[in-house]
């Protein structure tokens, strides 16, 4: 379990992140998102032990991970920006991976780079960037962390080579219990596969919850009366967001479906339809009722 | 379990292969320097003592270049946010990060060196006649590079660790490796031009500049190096050591996100632009101590403040920083000031230093050798040699500190402008033990006094059994300089074996006062003595007068007894016809003649060494000084060449003759012969003792 309390990180007199407080289960897909510059990186940097954090506390299964190597030798982390040791080709990677990670797969490094159509014995710098990409995540995967890192990594990635990292990480994730964290600057590209997300905003976390929790505890409701009405109608349903538009009124609504739906029903309303939110709404909505608007794209 | 904590194999061995290409590179360059002087140097066959300095100059100076290059590729990695965060990330302590990556670099110059060594010494082994080799050198001149390049990984190491770019880096390394020898021996000739009574050789800020072999080695360039003894290998392996323990200790403490800065902090960065201004600033220390301030000065001083300003921008990029770097200036002009007036104290309070023979405890003759050559393994004369075993001995002798004491006032006397300048002096180095402490001082002796301290030198025991006591030789080489018979040859037991005898019955103030002299002189015998790691090669100088016997074998065993002989006999047959008026064999109009004759002559009481020379000028018409050239020893010497210039060569009693015939257009030529004594002309050798 990754644990972070009060997490703060300073560059000088930019705040990178400032009182974070999160906790990341063993066996989930974490996901985070935020605009650039909003402490992502900075995260999971305190979380890989490259930088130390200058506040609160960032703890692996109860360890600090700073200067910790026992901890650290648990952890993988593909970075945004990549770097690969001079002239070195993924078989020579591969063996500096064995060495640091006593749980290394040679096998499935193999499967992998097969299926990913990359010749191991290449030099890395002939790569293309899209390509280097790859071979640091089947060298992340191969090495069968306990925690694994993507930093922005889907982002260079074809949407073929992304749905497939996504499915084995999912894999990792269910048969072994390993934990991922994925940061992106695109929603859309978490929604499906994390369980718990997380929103960052100019160095804060603004947002933590379950995928499947925010998607089912909103819902979006159009519902329309013979007789003119106001919000005041609906007093006691938990509304996050009401417009009304001629006769019809649009409500985002966070609660009990079933028993908001039956309260309005009661109403004999002309019209009533219960609409699923996408994440990005969800997210937005939140963020509005939190006063914050901005935009993820 | 693996040990990530302090040293991981992994990373070290990949550091090796990321090094190699730089690695085999230096290793090639060092290769073909270390057997380029065998194949490129001619060789006469005649044998030379090599001091390890001069088998692994090269290596020294390679290793000297490639360790900053090697360290400078492993440890920039800092300065470029993806690599320091893949190194960062890696499981291993920072420590251990480090402590492999310094391994793999170390392990680099280990070979370079060991492979550049030992191919420089084969390769003159290879050639056993002309090369002798000092071994027992090997182990020091081996810890000399090694140290040396360690000190310039360790200041590379700390570079990197307290900056974030390759230029700051590279900056901040040349300030570690330079700025404390070249700001020590500022303030050590500030001092020493203030005060030349003072051994500069011995201050102890000069400790930098005499004992750092990394810091010594940049004189190269310039002058000369050379791998020292096991003092200088201390200190610079002291300091390589304490500069890694503090880069250690550094690169745990710095952030990752430092690459691209230039410093990891303000505060560093104000450190280093102060630290790289300061010896500017003090350049012109010695002229300032000595009241000979210029205008050119306030020049160059402008020339620092622009210098100081464009340090923070080039190495910052941010014209706002040129204010905040204004408060370093005027620190680093602090800095200075207080150095300047320490130099002025310290000279004056130096230069106070002038006790009565009562407040002597102690003097010790330490030799006019300064720290430099007293660890250095080159050749060194016999004089400074026997001077350096001598100089632990404290001289209590009540005359020998009256002399001292009168000494040092008149040497003041002389530098202050006043003193007696119609009197012959010498020049000695000394170790004054007065007040607590003990002071060296370059001291002018007078003449008589001189000659007294000799006597009291050799009255004292302790001193003349340190100064006389013959070292223990492995092989010697004679040389001679002027021979055109025979250059350098290798000596047997017997010459050593004599050498030794005839030095232990010399009366010590001959022997002193003939090495002192150290002028005179063409042949030498070099030996080496075998003292362990501190044998040296060592010049005997020889003279027929002091060591006869010695020279006599030298002699016999050298000379070639047919060579020059006729060409030597038809110049004393011209000589004789020019006498007698006929100049028709003469090819210009006037040729003038140098002859020199050293007779050996065995008698019941040893060999007996006499000579002479004639010089003397012929023209063909007008003048004739050959008149005075011919005495009765010329005449007796002229025949009995023309009587034995065809005979075989008996060394029992021979002469070694040397002319020299110029012409008007300078043009000379000079030869030596040797002949046999017969029976009947050793008498008229003899009196040339009168």
């Amino acid at each position: 379990m990754i644990k972070c309390e009060d997490l703060c990180k300073n560059f000088g007199k930019f705040k990178a992140l400032e009182n974070v407080s999160c906790t990341i289960e063993d066996g989930c897909i974490y996901g985070m998102v935020g605009s650039n510059g909003a402490g992502k990186s900075t995260f999971l940097r305190i979380l890989s032990g490259i930088y130390k954090a200058d506040g609160g506390s960032a703890l692996v299964d109860g360890a600090p991970i700073w200067e910790n190597p026992s901890v650290k030798s648990n952890i993988a982390f593909v970075p945004d920006e990549l770097y690969f040791l001079n002239s070195a080709s993924m078989n020579r990677m591969a063996k500096m991976y064995r060495d640091l990670f006593k749980g290394f797969d040679r096998a499935r490094f193999e499967e992998l780079t097969k299926e990913f159509g990359l010749d191991p014995t290449k030099s890395l710098n002939t790569f293309s960037k899209g390509m280097r990409r790859q071979a640091m995540t089947i060298l992340a995967l191969s090495a069968r962390p306990k925690y694994i890192f993507f930093d922005e990594t889907f982002d260079g990635l074809d949407p073929v080579m992304r749905n497939y990292v996504k499915s084995l990480i999912c894999s990792d994730v269910i048969d072994r219990g390993a934990t991922a964290i994925i940061t992106s600057h695109s929603l859309r590209e978490l929604e499906d596969t994390c369980d718990q997300l997380a929103l960052l905003h100019k160095g804060g976390l603004v947002l933590e919850s379950d995928v499947q929790n925010l998607k089912t505890a909103r819902f979006k409701i159009q519902v329309a009366f013979r007789e003119d009405f106001t919000e005041e109608l609906f007093e006691g349903i938990p509304i996050v967001r009401f417009t009304k538009s001629g006769s019809v009124a649009s409500m985002i609504v966070k609660g009990d479906r079933e028993e908001v739906v039956a309260r309005l029903s009661a109403m004999n309303p002309v019209l009533l339809d219960v609409l699923p939110l996408t994440l990005e709404e969800v997210f937005t909505y939140e963020m509005e009722a939190l006063g914050y608007t901005f935009n993820l794209e | 379990m693996k040990n990530r904590k302090y040293f991981s194999l992994g990373v070290y061995k990949e550091m090796l292969r990321q090094l190699s290409v730089a690695g085999v590179i230096g290793l090639a360059i060092a290769l073909i320097i270390a057997v380029s002087p065998v194949l490129s140097t001619y060789t006469d066959g005649n044998p030379r003592i090599m001091t390890i300095s001069e088998v692994c100059a090269a290596t020294k100076v390679i290793c000297d270049i490639a360790a900053p290059l090697l360290a400078f590729l492993a440890f920039s990695y800092g300065n470029k946010r993806k690599n320091s965060d893949f190194f960062h990330s890696l499981p291993y302590t920072r420590e251990c990060v480090y402590l492999s990556i310094y391994g793999a670099v170390m392990t680099w110059i280990l070979i370079i060196a060991a492979a550049s060594m030992t191919v420089s010494v084969i390769s003159r082994c290879l050639f056993p006649d002309e090369y002798i080799i000092i071994f027992a050198q090997l182990p020091v001149a081996f810890l000399s590079v090694i140290s040396s390049a360690m000190l310039a990984v360790s200041a590379v190491a700390l570079a990197a660790s307290l900056t974030g770019t390759a230029l700051m880096t590279v900056v901040v390394s040349g300030i570690i490796l330079v700025v404390p020898g070249a700001v020590s021996g500022m303030l050590a000739e500030g001092v020493a031009s203030r005060l030349p009574i003072l051994a500069d050789g011995y201050l102890g800020i000069s400790a930098p500049q005499q004992y750092n072999l990394y810091y010594g080695s940049l004189g190269y360039l310039v002058g000369n190096s050379d791998i020292r003894g096991l003092v200088p290998v201390a200190y610079t392996l002291g300091v390589a050591v304490l500069y890694g323990i503090l880069a250690c200790v550094a690169f745990k403490k710095r952030k990752s996100e430092t690459s691209h800065n230039s410093s990891v902090s303000s505060l560093w960065q104000n450190i280093f632009r102060i630290a790289f201004i300061i010896p500017f600033i003090m350049f012109p220390i010695m002229d300032i101590v000595n009241d000979d301030f210029e205008a050119a000065h306030l020049l160059w001083w402008l020339f620092c403040i622009v210098a100081y300003f464009a340090f923070e921008l080039i190495t910052t990029k941010k014209w706002k920083n040129l204010l905040r770097a204004i408060p370093g200036l005027f620190i680093a002009v602090c800095i200075c000031v207080l150095c300047t007036f320490a130099v002025i104290v310290f000279a004056n309070k130096a230069e106070s230093f002038a006790p009565e023979a009562s407040e002597i405890e102690s003097v010790r003759i330490v030799g006019d050798t300064n720290s430099i050559s007293r660890y250095s393994n080159s050749q060194l004369d016999y004089f400074d040699y026997a001077i350096n075993k001598a100089s632990k001995v404290k001289l209590t002798d009540e005359k020998a500190k009256e002399i001292i004491s009168r000494s040092i006032a008149d040497t003041k006397k002389r530098h202050a402008g006043y003193g007696d300048y119609d009197v012959e002096y010498k020049n000695l180095m000394v170790a004054v033990k007065a007040g607590g402490g003990e002071k060296y001082r370059w001291i002018f002796v007078r003449e008589e006094d001189y000659e007294a301290l000799v006597d009291i030198l050799g009255a004292n025991e302790e001193y003349r059994t340190a100064f006389m006591t013959y070292p223990e030789v492995s092989v010697g080489v004679s040389n001679n300089h002027y021979s055109y018979n025979y250059g350098s040859t290798r000596v047997d037991d017997v010459v050593l074996d004599t050498l030794a005898e005839e030095m232990a019955g010399l009366d010590f103030g001959k022997w002193f006062r003939y090495l002192e002299d150290g002028y005179g002189y063409n042949d030498e015998i070099v030996i080496v003595t075998k003292e362990g790691i501190n044998s040296r090669a060592v010049v005997v100088p020889l003279k027929a007068h002091i060591l006869p016997e010695t020279f006599y074998l030298i002699k016999t065993k050298n000379l070639d007894s047919q060579f020059n002989r006729d060409e030597c006999a038809d110049v004393f047959e011209e000589i004789e016809r020019v006498k007698g008026g006929n100049t028709k064999d003469m090819a210009y109009e006037s040729r003038s003649y140098e002859v020199s004759a050293q007779a050996y002559i065995k008698t019941e009481d040893g060999v007996v060494n006499v000579g002479k020379s004639w010089f003397g000028i012929a023209y063909i018409l007008e003048e004739n000084d050959l008149e005075d050239f011919f005495d009765k020893d010329f005449e007796s010497l002229s025949k009995m060449i023309s009587k034995t210039r065809n005979k075989d060569l008996d060394l029992e009693s021979f002469v070694e003759v040397s002319y020299t015939v110029s012409d008007k257009y300078e043009l000379h030529d000079s030869v030596t012969a040797y002949y046999s004594i017969p029976e009947e002309y050793v008498e008229d050798f003899l009196d040339w003792q009168s």
